[in-house]
């Protein structure tokens, strides 16, 4: 088994930080199969980074629980079962992008992934910089760096991964391909996607559940279906089934549906 | 080779200007001109070198031990976020006690032997060794930090992968301050004790009034300190290639 069913349920997080404690999660929670796509939407700054983080087992809640494929986010993540591509590429300046993509290979102590996984040099061919092994991050545009932060994060292959913004930093065209390549990997390796967003679109088209997160506190306000069949194609782009579901992401986060509660994890 | 030029003519220049000032008779007889010290070099090339042997090797035992202590005791402040401020308070402390008083009293306490040189040349080096250790384990981005956290990197991966590449700015900054330094030291070592070495020279050329020769050890010293610095800058541009990828309008 190479996937794990993710369940968030009723976790919140309180920031104590100078000034005023920061409510970033307030019973916020939200659940996905293994082997599922789920992209979670939702203004800047209402608690989607922190919810990956919490997942990550990098911050600990205050309330609730968080289960990956029935074990605790600690098991998990001691078990390298957790694959992150965070906000800003992360990569080690003083490291070539191949050394930075091997990294976690290092650290587990192998030499390469576990069984059926991609071998660094193949990654970073996957994600288009090949002839770039041995360049510095600092001699890399901003989008590289992410592409080769999710080389880096793919190598392990992870039960789960999570992806928060990856393709903020590029142009439209690389990042409709890198899209179409990380669907592609997905569902190769069978692995469970959440992928934080700010696009309506992207969201669809990538995920199975969308998560449309509200601010102040933040919470899952609605979670929407998305109807469209396996594999996604750039022509389902047009699809009306795509712009029935974009139109029920939109209202959640305008505030235009009769529901905006959020969905507890048992419902599922 | 044109930054060599650049580093070391304004000292060359400086020397220069000097002996002319010398051959003109505008220096006062306890300034020799930078020929007649050379001239000294010249006439005893083993002075020179059975002196600057015994200095140069206790700074540089000195300076190592200085450097892994104060390494080690960064690791434990960082490590131990409470007792981060009781180590950097013991390090100010030392740095300021006056070496030239104290270097007598240890000298009682430890002889005047070898061991007395290196505990005062890691005395002299200490602080700025310590504080490039300090700030460069701490320099480690929250960020990279969460990265291999996310790994269930162990303390040890951390500290190699991260926190150490970090730290070698920092550590390259407090070596070259620290180099000039111990070098100091070990001449203010000799001169509470010592039968060879230049503090030793540089003490009996005092006591003889041989102008010259004091001058010899003072430029003695300078020359081996700017050496050893040169070599430090060398290794930090191998050492940190991936630092300066930057690249500024010049
Ligand atoms: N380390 C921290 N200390 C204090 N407050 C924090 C910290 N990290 C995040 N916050 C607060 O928590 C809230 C949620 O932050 P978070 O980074 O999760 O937002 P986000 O949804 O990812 O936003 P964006 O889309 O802009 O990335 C914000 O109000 C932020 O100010
Ligand atoms: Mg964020």
């Amino acid at each position: 088994m190479s996937s794990r069913e993710l369940v968030i349920d009723r976790v919140s997080l309180v920031f104590h930080g100078r000034g005023d404690p920061v409510i970033a999660l307030d019973s916020a929670s939200l659940a996905l199969p293994g082997g599922g796509f789920g992209a979670i939407i939702g203004p800047s700054g209402c608690g989607k980074s922190t919810l990956l983080r919490l997942v990550a087992d990098i911050l600990r809640p205050d309330a609730g629980s968080i289960r990956l494929g029935g074990q605790t986010q600690r098991q998990a993540r001691q078990e390298h079962a957790i694959g992150f591509v965070f906000q800003q590429p992360t990569l080690l300046p003083w490291r070539s992008v191949l050394q930075n993509v091997e990294l976690p290979l290092a650290i587990v102590g192998r030499r390469s992934g576990r069984g059926g996984a991609l071998s660094p040099a193949e990654l970073i061919e996957l994600v288009g910089l090949k002839g770039f092994e041995n360049a510095l991050p600092g001699e890399l545009s901003g989008g590289m760096q992410q592409r080769a932060a999710i080389a880096r994060a793919l190598v392990l292959r992870p039960d789960i991964l999570l992806l928060d913004e990856p393709f903020g930093a590029l142009d439209e065209i690389t990042r409709q391909r890198m899209n179409l390549e990380l669907l592609r990997i997905w569902a190769e390796s069978g692995t469970t996607a959440l992928l934080v967003t700010h696009s309506i679109a992207e969201a669809v088209f990538m995920a199975d559940r969308v998560f449309v997160m509200s601010p102040r506190p933040g919470r899952v306000a609605q979670t929407v279906e998305v109807a469209l069949p396996r594999p996604r194609t750039l022509e389902m782009m047009r699809s009306p089934e795509l712009f029935a579901s974009a139109n029920e992401v939109r209202d959640g986060l305008f505030g235009r549906t009769g529901h905006p509660s959020a969905v507890n994890a048992e419902s599922w | 080779m044109r930054r060599l030029w650049v580093t070391t003519l304004p000292t060359l220049m400086l020397l220069v200007v000097l002996e002319g000032l010398k051959r003109a008779g505008a220096l006062p007889v306890f300034i020799p001109g930078p020929g007649q010290v050379l001239a000294a070099a010249w006439a005893r090339p083993q002075l020179l070198w059975d002196n600057l042997l015994p200095t140069a090797g206790t700074a540089t035992e000195g300076f190592v031990i200085a450097a892994v202590v104060t390494l080690a005791a960064a690791g434990i402040g960082t490590a131990v976020r409470r007792v981060w401020g009781a180590v950097y308070g013991l390090g100010v402390v030392l740095h300021a006690i006056p070496v030239i008083a104290t270097a007598p009293l240890l000298a009682l306490w430890l002889g005047t032997g070898a061991g007395m040189h290196v505990v005062i040349v890691a005395l002299a080096a200490q602080f700025p060794l310590l504080v490039g250790a300090m700030q460069g384990l701490a320099a480690a981005d929250a960020r990279q930090i969460e990265m291999l956290h996310c790994l269930s990197a162990s303390r040890w991966q951390m500290f190699r992968y991260l926190q150490l590449p970090s730290a070698l700015p920092f550590l390259f900054a407090g070596f070259k301050v620290a180099t000039p330094l111990a070098v100091l030291g070990a001449v203010t070592a000799e001169w509470a004790g010592a039968d060879r070495g230049i503090g030793a020279v540089m003490l009996n050329a005092l006591f003889s009034y041989d102008i010259v020769t004091v001058w010899l050890a003072v430029l003695t010293c300078c020359a081996f300190a700017g050496l050893a610095y040169a070599a430090w800058s060398l290794i930090e541009r191998s050492a940190l290639r991936w630092n300066r990828t930057v690249e500024l309008p010049t």
